[in-house]
């Protein structure tokens, strides 16, 4: 009776069964001599009966609430074009871009430089490829003058990145459009200009959003008239966030999904094409990124090699590892999440 | 649901198939429901939390890489869910004041008259047996988070040994000893209820339940 003791863990291994052949004999030898660890046993096993017994059923909402939760999203793979996958994206982005316009003919329409101090801009600005007053100047003159200008900014932007090459593609093409419809009408040239400084201003916001990350340039759009959103809040600094009370549900999953991944991707700029591949996740957060995405770790390698040969892109990449005190529930199925915005 | 089924439904799941989903939580929602609510210890956080876990599965689920079970992957997803918001809310009963009175409690059972349920037969022993099982089911509530943790992820998940190490990231033999130290003080919170024969008293004294 003395070596119980040897017998008590094994007894519970043994109700459990994760007892080897060896032990399982030596348990069953033993309870068959001593009563008290055969009642010890007994007692295991009525615990496992009557938790069992005791169990709940689940209440019926939890599978309509999960069910309907889930509606709201479903996993496609048909790929769409861009402008449907992103409607939701784009429609809010279309409505902030309808009123800076109105905002900026306000400005445009009532004071010389809306900048204020257009020697201190043509410095800071001079940096991210051109400067945005002086190219009011010479967009408000001379439309063509943006197309070249705006090409000479995709050109030298080097660290600009995909987004500036985009911005100024679209400020190309749609300052023609607009020049053939109406090349004399002060209105034309009004619009031109106004759609040309959105797209600067988005340039600008994209040096902006390097910056923080990078901390390359010696510039950022700070100091911009504008009353736009604050650059995307990076992932590194979304986990160790402070703030955690004050988020709403869906930035607490959105700063889930990151605190789980292995790695962390962020674009600005053009949505590469590899990306449309993948289904974002929804999002509806103040962290100022149109798009989640969560990526299977190897298709993460082969997305950044893209980004990387593509130097038109901005990427930056981080590897984390889940903290192992909270017990990484994805230890197994590592995933990386690409944050994704067209600006900064 | 075997490893195979849960696969097929999953890959159904992420090639758009919403409702096949609705299989999962079928599956497993009541297990998910009762670890929840064992680590939690009421019915509305369990609910929530419940739900989160499965809607975090559905998220995450292009991550899942079939090399566990579905259902412990989820599992896994509803301890930490518990354990994340234990922490938030901080009211986690289980508390050194709990573990002290037992030990009070202990001194007091000595003279405790001790009934021993016949387990058997007569229908008012049947309705004595769902009784001790209800308290016996009550009584895991009063054992300290990381004994009461471990023995329901065990007795309710039915997760191995192997599994319950990679969720609380410690060792398998760990995992073995902490489960048998959480029965054997569980064993003693019934028998100082008198809810199981002091038969085992001694025997549970003498394997001590201090982890």
């Amino acid at each position: 009776m003395n070596n119980c003791n040897e017998y008590i863990d094994m007894i519970s291994a043994y109700a459990d069964g994760e007892l080897s052949e060896s032990d399982l004999i030596k348990v069953e030898e033993h309870i068959g001599i001593c009563g008290q660890c055969a009642a010890l046993l007994d007692t295991y096993l009525e615990i496992t009966a009557a938790i069992n017994e005791n169990a709940e059923t689940a209440p019926e909402q939890l599978l309509t609430n999960v069910m309907s939760e889930i509606s709201a999203v479903t996993y496609e793979r048909k790929k769409k074009s861009p402008l449907i996958r992103y409607m939701p994206v784009y429609m809010p982005l279309a409505a902030c871009i309808v009123a800076a316009f109105l905002v900026w003919g306000v400005y445009e329409n009532n004071f010389a430089n809306p900048f204020g101090n257009p020697a201190a801009d043509n410095e800071t600005r001079e940096a991210g490829g051109g400067t945005m007053s002086s190219r009011i100047a010479e967009d408000s003159a001379l439309p063509e003058t943006s197309i070249s200008t705006n090409s000479d900014t995709a050109s030298d932007g080097g660290t600009g990145g995909e987004g500036v090459d985009t911005s100024a593609g679209t400020v190309i093409e749609s300052a023609g459009i607009e020049d053939e419809k109406q090349p004399g009408s002060p209105g034309a040239a009004q619009a031109i200009t106004q759609e040309t400084m959105m797209m600067d201003h988005d340039i600008g916001n994209d040096n902006a959003a390097e910056l923080t990350a990078e901390s390359a340039l010696g510039n950022s759009g700070e100091a911009d008239s504008f009353n736009r959103s604050a650059a995307p809040l990076m992932p590194w600094d979304l986990v160790n966030s402070s703030n955690a009370g004050n988020y709403t549900e869906p930035e607490k999953l959105f700063i889930d999904n990151i605190k789980n991944a292995a790695q962390w991707i962020t674009i600005t700029g053009e949505m590469p094409e590899i990306l449309a591949a993948y289904e974002p996740e929804p999002i509806d957060t103040q962290f100022g990124w149109e798009a989640l995405y969560i990526i299977p770790d190897e298709d993460a390698a082969s997305i950044i090699t893209i980004l990387a040969d593509n130097e038109k892109n901005t990427a930056q990449s981080g590897n984390i590892s889940y903290k192992s005190e909270t017990n990484a529930p994805n230890m197994q199925s590592s995933y990386a999440v690409v944050l994704y915005t067209s600006k900064g | 649901m075997t490893q195979q089924e849960e696969k097929a439904i999953i890959e159904k799941v992420i090639g758009g198939d919403n409702n096949a989903f609705e299989a999962l939580v079928l599956a497993n929602q009541n297990n998910v429901y009762n670890l929840a609510l064992k680590m939690m210890r009421n019915p509305e956080d369990a609910l929530d939390i419940s739900q989160e876990a499965f809607i975090k599965a559905y998220r995450n689920l292009k991550a899942f890489r079939f090399d566990a079970r579905f259902s412990v992957w989820l599992y896994r997803l509803t301890y930490n869910l518990c354990i994340d918001a234990i922490r938030k809310s901080k009211t986690d009963r289980t508390s050194m004041a709990q573990t002290l009175s037992l030990d009070v409690e202990n001194d007091e059972g000595e003279n405790r008259a001790i009934e021993i349920p016949d387990m058997r037969n007569q229908p008012e022993e049947i309705a004595q047996q769902n009784e001790t099982r209800r308290m016996i089911t009550e009584s895991i509530d009063e054992l300290p988070k990381n004994h009461r943790e471990i023995l329901v992820m065990r007795e309710i998940t039915g997760m191995n040994y192997e599994e319950i190490a990679e969720t609380l990231g410690i060792e398998s033999g760990t995992v073995k000893s902490r489960l048998s130290r959480a029965r054997l003080k569980l064993a003693k919170i019934l028998i100082n209820k008198g809810t199981i024969p002091e038969g085992i008293r001694q025997k549970s004294e003498k394997g001590g339940v201090a982890e």
